[in-house]
């Protein structure tokens, strides 16, 4: 897992680096980022074996709305 | 926005190789275990619903023409509650990447390559999807143009070649089925494929001659719903019932099992080139609309960031399942209820607060003449 957050971080950083380089807006660079970090989160969550399931959270909804 | 432009033929392609596409590999087995022989009507009856589907999104789209649908929901609901509406649509697309991300690695490590970690197959196929999507619409319409006759020969020649295992006898026992309860079991073929569709909406703004896209659109669900029905109705008849209904990939049964002499043997490998392609189209069609959607929503120019960053989030999220079983359970039990929401729920939400805008502006005017 050591290994994946260096990538990241530096894949983030580097990217962040040529996207400022390439004067682009900060709303673009933000939203980038906001990405990149959800992912990580969610494969942060898979090397925790916390897995985020997206169709578990959509049917206990479904199965909440319809009680 | 992207200035390209598509042709009506490229766009009903399109919207066939989407709709036909996936679920025609992932679809039958599932049917046929729950309708047995009558199995092969179920697609005629979704590709109605599908057909009324299609005529409230045109609906809509024709009251704001050269918008997709997340700038329809900002122009009837504000930015406030458009904004959010928008954001859930866009989640949906990326919820859908990685669903179809799933199933190609599911098929890959069951089928072809089972000592390979399924996560290298996610990340490649992405990568191959982030070029594509970086390339534009133009790029995904033509690839598809250049394709889809392949896929349509090899479907045809598996047809031809496996009819010879064809028997009349397993059908036997047709027209047994008690009509609603057999619906109400097989109302996730209206989910997947027909109400998937709407994620064309974001792609009708490109579309040259916008007359013809109602037609178009709607030719494609019709050619769906019988090209469906056919391939039930050809596995029913080459397979059977009960071996149909107990695999996964039921076509790719019926193609492993196929020989002509002992010169064509291990046909599979061209189905899974087939599988791939059709996946090619499909995933980059979502995967195009999450970025779109994106660059639209939070009025970005460039494409390439935004679909670079989404590798790692469609990869992961595709992880998040535990196995093939668990999504053909979601299939059933909830997609349905799932695209409710997305296909009719919202639409008919945003042409209902369109009228309500426009009836207060015929009575403004009325008024301000009296």
């Amino acid at each position: 897992m050591i290994w994946f957050i260096l990538f990241i971080a530096v894949a983030l950083a580097t990217s962040i680096f040529m996207m400022v380089k390439q004067k682009k807006s900060t709303k673009e660079i933000m939203l980038f980022s906001t990405i990149v970090l959800l992912g990580f989160a969610d494969w942060i969550s898979i090397f925790l074996e916390r897995k985020f399931n997206p169709n578990h959270w959509i049917a206990s909804f479904i199965d909440w709305i319809s009680l | 926005m992207e200035t390209a432009r598509i042709s009506t033929w490229q766009f009903f392609i399109l919207a066939l190789g989407y709709l036909l596409g996936t679920s025609f590999f992932f679809r039958i087995g599932g049917l046929i275990s729950i309708a047995k022989q009558d199995a092969w009507m179920i697609p005629l009856w979704s590709g109605i619903a599908g057909v009324l589907l299609v005529l409230i999104w045109i609906k809509l789209a024709n009251y704001y023409p050269g918008n997709t649908i997340i700038q329809i929901c900002i122009q009837v609901a504000g930015k406030g509650f458009g904004g959010f509406i928008a954001l859930l649509y866009i989640g949906y697309f990326v919820h859908l990447s990685a669903l179809i991300t799933r199933n190609l690695g599911d098929f890959m490590k069951i089928n072809l390559m089972p000592r390979t970690p399924i996560v290298v197959f996610h990340v490649m196929f992405l990568l191959v999807i982030c070029y594509a999507v970086t390339k534009g619409v133009e790029t995904i319409s033509r690839s598809t143009e250049f394709l889809f006759p392949l896929v349509t020969v090899t479907f045809l020649l598996i047809f031809f070649i496996a009819l010879s295992e064809w028997n009349w006898d397993r059908f036997q026992g047709m027209f047994h089925m008690n009509i609603w309860t057999t619906m109400k079991e097989t109302r996730s073929l209206i989910g997947f494929p027909f109400m998937e569709a709407f994620v064309l909406m974001m792609l009708f703004p490109y579309v040259k001659s916008k007359n013809r896209i109602k037609v178009s659109f709607i030719l494609a669900n019709v050619v769906t719903a019988l090209l469906l029905s056919l391939g039930v109705f050809f596995t029913i008849g080459v397979l059977g019932v009960t071996r149909a209904s107990h695999e996964t990939y039921s076509l790719f049964v019926i193609v492993q099992e196929m020989h002509i002499g002992t010169f064509f043997e291990h046909l599979e490998s061209t189905i899974a080139l087939i599988l791939l392609i059709v996946i090619f189209i499909k995933l980059s069609i979502s995967y195009y609309c999450a970025v779109s959607g994106l660059c639209q929503l939070f009025q970005v120019n460039n494409r390439s960031w935004l679909s670079i960053s989404l590798i790692l989030l469609v990869s992961g999220l595709s992880l998040g399942f535990d196995n093939i079983l668990e999504n053909i359970v979601f299939n059933r039990e909830y997609y349905f209820e799932y695209m409710l929401l997305f296909a009719v729920i919202f639409p008919l939400l945003f042409l209902f607060l369109t009228w309500m805008k426009k009836g207060k502006e015929k009575r403004k005017v009325v008024g301000s003449q009296a």
